[in-house]
Order: structure tokens, then sequence, then C-alpha cells
């Protein structure tokens, strides 16, 4: 009787594991709609629809007066964002796309730049980056611990192509013509052939108030960012810790226990009875 | 409630659990590609657990 019994328990213990791990892969998107838009390729048990400029085919196209002045000058283009906090627990900003196309062609490598807000302006700069992914017309990049935008903060970045020998930093993302989310619209940085700075427009300005920028495309850089729920679940110190999973099966697993404790229980008691 | 334990039977069963702990570690390496804090977690409370109900289940076989 009682080898029958453990044997109908080891079956029903087996089917448990093996539902569980089942369970493990086959919850990490059920219950939610699937992302509209291509997600960075980290680690999400779920990835969220991503925040800022959507892509809307409204973009300006002739970005060419827009974000390059010439050669021997450049323009650096600085956007500003704020991702609301979401009010629950284990999500990250994960990357961040810079939407465009490279209509003069490919430069020798990306950087991205981030920095905060002094005013309403870009002050210091937070980080730069050149580990840059491209696919198609998207740029971009994914936030380690190193640097990783906080919610309700607000930061400025910038996504530029670099030329080299002298580093000029050209950006050439296309905008988006009817986002509001941002809030200020975009600033301008000016290299007339040396440093930053100079006599069209001075040091970050407001785009709207840099004579030849002025009326060349809509305010602001259309740009997306990814955010991921328990994303980035790696063993460093800014990890977000999830049971979700592991508590489900610990409290199957405690379950099972109690159950065959109490059927022992009954069994032992039934065999001194 | 009685919960029924045997040492010796623990002992061996807690064997297993680690035999079982190790098993896990490599699946979950093999389907996500990495370790987290969760997983270390979980598994120091798992394998006592495991431990346990594998001990209860020898106690069935046990005359």
């Amino acid at each position: 009787m009682m080898k029958k019994v453990s044997k109908i328990l080891n079956l029903l213990l087996l089917t448990c594991v093996a539902s569980a791990s089942y369970a493990q892969v086959a919850t990490d998107l059920s219950g939610f709609s699937a992302p509209n838009n291509p997600q960075a390729a980290v680690k999400c048990d779920i990835a969220l629809p991503s925040w800022g400029f959507a892509a809307n085919g409204n973009w300006l196209v002739s970005t060419r007066n827009a974000n390059f002045v010439g050669p021997g000058a450049s323009v650096e283009l600085c956007q500003d964002f704020n991702v609301p906090a979401p009010g629950v627990s284990g999500q990250q900003i994960v990357s961040i796309d810079y939407i465009g196309q490279q209509v003069f062609g490919v430069t020798d490598f990306y950087e991205s730049r981030f920095f905060d807000q002094v005013g309403t302006s870009p002050g210091a700069q937070l980080y730069a980056s050149t580990t840059i992914v491209s696919a198609g017309g998207l740029r971009t990049l994914e936030f380690t611990n190193a640097f990783r935008p906080a919610f309700g903060v607000t930061y400025w970045t910038s996504g530029c192509g670099v030329n080299q020998p002298n580093q000029n930093c050209t950006c050439r993302w296309e905008w988006d013509g009817t986002g509001t989310g941002f809030g200020t619209a975009a600033h301008v940085r000016y290299q007339p052939a040396g440093g930053w700075g100079g006599a069209a427009c001075p040091y970050w300005t407001p785009k709207a108030s840099c004579a030849f920028l002025a009326n060349a495309g809509p305010p602001e850089q259309a740009l997306r960012l990814n955010i991921c729920r328990n994303a980035q679940l790696r063993l460093d110190p800014n990890s977000v810790p999830t049971m979700t999973q592991w508590g489900l099966f610990l409290f199957g697993l405690v379950l099972v226990t109690l159950g065959i404790v109490t059927v022992y229980n009954i069994s032992r008691k039934k065999a001194t009875a | 409630m009685q919960f029924p334990f045997d040492k010796a039977l623990f002992d061996k069963a807690f064997w297993a659990a680690i035999i079982l702990a190790i098993i896990g570690w490599v699946i979950i390496y093999l389907i996500w590609g990495e370790y987290t804090t969760s997983d270390i977690i979980g598994m120091i409370v798992a394998v006592p657990i495991m431990a346990y109900l594998i001990q209860t289940l020898m106690l069935f076989n046990k005359k």
C-alpha cells in the first residue's frame, strides 16, 4: 500500500516539476501584448512599449540644412527627455534609439552623449559612448550600469555621426514634426571649423534661436527609449531582484511538500489503527 | 500537522537535492544564459524544501 502511494506521489512530483519548467518558459510574455517596436537585445522578462516619438511617417526628410552646415563646421543637436516614473517596480530604461537615415553616407563611427539639465538647457556631460548598434535607420545604444537614465529625471542627449580625423560631430538624424512629449525643444551648439560656439549661434542655444536652423525642420528629434520589465537581471549592484518565477516554483514546491506530508500522516494513522 | 523527520534519510535526501540543484543551474544557464540574484536566493530556499520533500517520499518506502 505504502509503496503504491509512494509511486503515485513520485509521479505527481515529476508532473509538477515538468509543468513548472514549462511555465518558466511559457509565461515570459503571457498576458501582455507584444511590443510595437523593435527591442534592444537585452534580457527582458517583458519588453514594454517604448516611450518617445513614434514613427509617424512625418519626419523631416531634408535634414541637410537642419543638421549639417558644411565642411569644417558642424552642429550638435541635443534633445531632452524625461521618462515618467512607471509606478511599477522592476522596470528599467534599457536602450535608446536614434531614428533617422544616413543621407550623407556612413560616418566613421557614432557617438551618443548625455547631459544633465541646467535651467532649460543641456548642462554637464554625464556620459558618452560609441558602442552604438546600427540597423537600418536606427542607431541603438544599450545602457549599462555605467550610465542608465532614471525615471522622472530630465536628460539631454545627442546622437552624432563622427568624422575623423577632426572628430567633427555631424548630427544627421531625422526629426519628428508632431511629438510634444519631450518638453523643451532641441538645443544646438555650432562648431565653425573650431571650438564650440561661434557667431552664428551661441553655445547650446535653442534651435529656434539659431538663425540658420530656426526654420529648418520640426523642433524635436525622433528618439525612442525602450523600457523593459525585470530588465538586466544580472549579478550587479543595480540589478532588479524578482521572485516572480522562483516565487511560483517555491509556492508549488511548498504545497506539494505539505500535501505529501499530509498523505504520509494519514497513511501512518491508517497503518497504526 | 506533524512533520516527520529522519535525520539519516534527510542527509541522503539533501545530497540528492544538491545534485538536482546542480542540474537546475545547468538548465538555467542553458535556457537563460545567465544567473541572477533571484536564482541564488531561490535555490538557497528551494534546496532544503526539496530535500525535505525527498526525505518524506523516502519515508514511504522505509519499513
